[in-house]
């Protein structure tokens, strides 16, 4: 009998204990929590984060950004995010106060080709995407990748991107090679990958690609039938898939960032608009009709 | 004779058939490994991942930046124990079924391990892995310990007596025993394979994903109460019969609903008037798994509380802080629960007599819907209080449910208690059984 009360005694004791203090320190964290995820809902802020392309730095983006600023008045603030191979990530520029759509390029140390580089690629903007939500508490971002950035949003999206708060609402590729520079017929590994998990992409995107083309054929590096392969990854996918073609002056693979009329497509399509100031931050990507 | 003694006449009766006694001393015999892979796990989800629960409330991302690297280490060790369990199951299940009706042979359990597998892997599959690992995972227990008891029975009828563990025997003498088993391995293969055969066509043509899409589909388009209360009792009816497989499917139900409902209120910031207050996912999460399906944790506690036997008090004292983190396979296994027709009733009931409660309480706002997230592994008991954004009432309210459950359980844990009274009676002629 003794030892009966002895033993209940212990397991309300312990339990108890269990509760109060686990149940202290979950109350904490969940006012926390809460908190947090009501300035997440409240913010206004919409960046676009733009991954260059293979060979490239974070600096890859500044025309574009200059000539964007030029032609819409925002002033939009540039900030450039760089990972090392050691996981340390540095940041340059900064964002204005209250500004709502800022540009933050995030490039890598390790900016080679091929698949594998790809993989760790998104690997580290996965990292630093992580502290870029945490610092800027956005709940919705837009994307563009320019080349392999395309590649490694593609990536990133299918394998890293499980986000509860945080939508991305339009996507740019711009000359990314889905398939590199293999002819249709003969499908490459990570082509073959991205179609096999092309269910996890979210499915309210709306995705952009734009193929340079000086020949018919290729923008100088990357074929149009490759970047074209996207539509096997992201039509009937994704919310909306649309295909566009830029020929003539600045046409080149490498001038596509500059090109007059991919900085338009960006304004007309990218960019939230700013004569609907008054949008709720959460319906920002439904306004494309 | 009152009505309890026939009850427990009858569950003793229950108890010594034949695939009953076969699959409940195949769980106590994976108890062990369960316990350990359930604790590895434990110890991986909810402690060393930024999403776990404790690993949130410690932020255990900010002092322990390698905490990826420890947790696939840990990781690892819940994969192959738990990971593998019903390959186990079917190993273990033969080997005891050939014990049983007949002597040992050792190739029944290798051969039934190679069917279970056999009849899931696939190299046919159009896109994805060719191992699928969840038909592997402790959710397909009971499948493994039926594909095991089959095999077994296979080696019993027609199996051979072998000399392979006679150790006095001469080597040469060994090999003569090597064909000697090669029809019941033959025929089981054989049945594996076409079971195989169908599967792969299946899979082939895509059919069970589309029935899977279908069924998620009308799951997602008719979010109704009954419906998730018909749920609910269909998990926990499955996971008493040792299959688990079906919860994950209703986790994926109802995204919609919490999604509105978290909208709103982050934007509202009140959790009053959400759109969808009784939304079940949330009331199956905060109420009817304290300590994981079936209300596992106040069966634990109410075996610790009048449980006579020491051997079922240290099975529930080992499993308390995987049952504490809702993981309540330790004592699925270790306390014979599982296919127990004693303890369906509370199992299956109490999860929706919890939920039951629990809306009306939120109907006359005594309680706000549960709306926030709650991190993996959050004990059942603590859910409610997360999941009201911090809402010591729901924690108050919570431990009030888990003293009824615990209650209600009290009965039924002394029923059992006379049954394995019953069952040590008759096995004391053979073999003494130790009882304080």
């Amino acid at each position: 009998m003794q030892e009966i009360k002895r033993r209940r005694r212990w397991l309300v004791v312990s339990l108890t204990c269990a509760i109060i203090i686990l149940g202290i320190l979950a109350g904490h964290w969940t006012d926390h929590n809460v908190e947090l995820m009501e300035n997440r809902q409240r913010s206004t802020m919409s960046p676009v984060i733009m991954i260059p392309g293979s060979s490239a730095t974070v600096n890859r983006f500044d025309p574009l950004v200059r000539k964007l600023n030029k032609v819409d008045h925002q002033n939009h603030s540039l900030l450039k995010v760089k990972v090392y191979n050691n996981g340390k990530i540095t940041y340059t520029g900064r964002i204005r106060p209250r500004d709502r759509e800022p540009f933050i390029v995030v490039g890598f140390q390790n900016n080679h080709d091929g698949y594998n580089n790809i993989k760790l690629q998104a690997q580290m903007f996965n990292k630093a995407f992580n502290q870029l939500k945490s610092r800027y508490a956005f709940n919705n971002f837009k994307g563009i990748g320019h080349s392999n950035g395309g590649l490694v949003y593609t990536y990133f999206l299918e394998h890293y991107f499980h986000e509860r708060q945080i939508r991305i609402t339009r996507l740019l590729t711009i000359a990314s090679p889905y398939n590199f520079a293999e002819p249709t017929n003969r499908k490459t590994e990570m082509l073959s990958d991205f179609e096999r998990y092309r269910d996890n992409l979210p499915k309210n995107l709306t995705v952009y690609s734009v193929a340079g083309s000086e020949n018919y054929i290729e923008d100088g590096l990357v074929p149009v039938s490759s970047v074209e392969a996207g539509k096997y990854i992201y039509q009937g996918n994704v919310k909306h898939y649309t295909q566009i073609t830029i020929t003539g002056k600045l046409a080149q693979h490498s001038a596509l960032p500059q090109n007059k009329q991919v900085i338009d497509i960006i304004q007309r399509y990218i960019l939230n608009r700013p004569q609907q100031p008054q949008q709720r931050p959460n319906t920002a990507g439904e306004n494309d009709e | 004779m009152t009505k309890t003694d026939q009850l427990v006449d009858k569950l003793v009766r229950f108890r010594q058939l034949s695939f009953i006694q076969i699959a409940q001393r195949t769980m106590v015999t994976l108890f062990p490994i369960a316990l350990i892979g359930c604790i590895a796990g434990v110890i991986s989800y909810v402690f060393l991942s930024p999403s776990g629960f404790l690993g949130s409330v410690l932020y255990i991302k900010r002092w322990l930046p390698t905490y990826r690297f420890w947790r696939a280490i840990s990781n690892d060790i819940s994969v192959v124990t738990v990971g593998f369990l019903a390959p186990y199951a079917a190993y273990t299940s033969a080997q005891l079924t050939t014990r049983l009706h007949r002597g040992e042979i050792p190739s029944a359990g290798i051969t039934a391990m190679a069917c279970y597998v056999l009849v899931f892997y696939h190299g046919v599959r159009q896109n994805g892995s060719v191992i699928d690992m969840r038909y592997y995972t402790a959710n397909w227990f009971i499948v493994g310990v039926v594909i095991g008891y089959l095999v077994g029975l296979v080696f019993v009828r027609f199996g051979q007596q072998t000399t392979i563990n006679d150790f006095q025997l001469k080597s040469n003498d060994i090999l003569k025993s090597a064909f000697s088993n090669m029809k019941p391995i033959l025929l089981a293969l054989t049945v594996a394979f076409i079971f195989h055969f169908s599967y792969a066509v299946i899979r082939y043509l895509g059919i069970d994903m589309a029935i899977n899409q279908g069924i998620v589909e009308v799951l997602n388009n008719h979010s109704n109460y009954a419906l998730t209360m018909l749920i609910s009792l269909l998990a926990t009816i499955l996971t008493w019969l040792g299959f688990a497989e079906s919860l994950s499917i209703s986790n994926e139900m109802f995204r919609s609903e919490l999604f509105a409902n978290l909208n709103y209120a982050l934007t509202h910031k009140s959790n009053v008037h959400v759109p969808y207050p009784f939304t079940p996912a949330a009331l199956y999460n905060g109420f009817g798994q304290f300590g994981g399906v079936g209300v596992a944790l106040a069966l634990l506690i109410a075996i610790i509380w009048v449980n006579h036997h020491r051997n079922q008090r240290a099975v529930a004292k080992a499993s308390a802080l995987p049952v504490f983190f809702n993981t309540n396979l330790p004592l699925m296994l270790g306390a014979v629960v599982m296919l127990n027709p004693l303890y369906l009733l509370p199992f299956v009931l109490l999860p929706i007599f919890n939920m039951l409660v629990a809306s009306g309480l939120i109907m006359l706002h005594i309680l706000p819907p549960l709306v926030y997230p709650v991190p993996v592994g959050t004990p059942g008991i603590l859910a409610p209080l997360i999941g009201t954004g911090g809402d010591w009432w729901a924690l108050v309210w919570a431990v009030l449910l888990l003293i009824v459950d615990v209650l209600a359980y009290i009965p039924f844990v002394k029923i059992a208690d006379r049954v394995e009274d019953w069952l040590q009676g008759q096995r004391k002629v053979g073999e003494p059984h130790a009882r304080d």
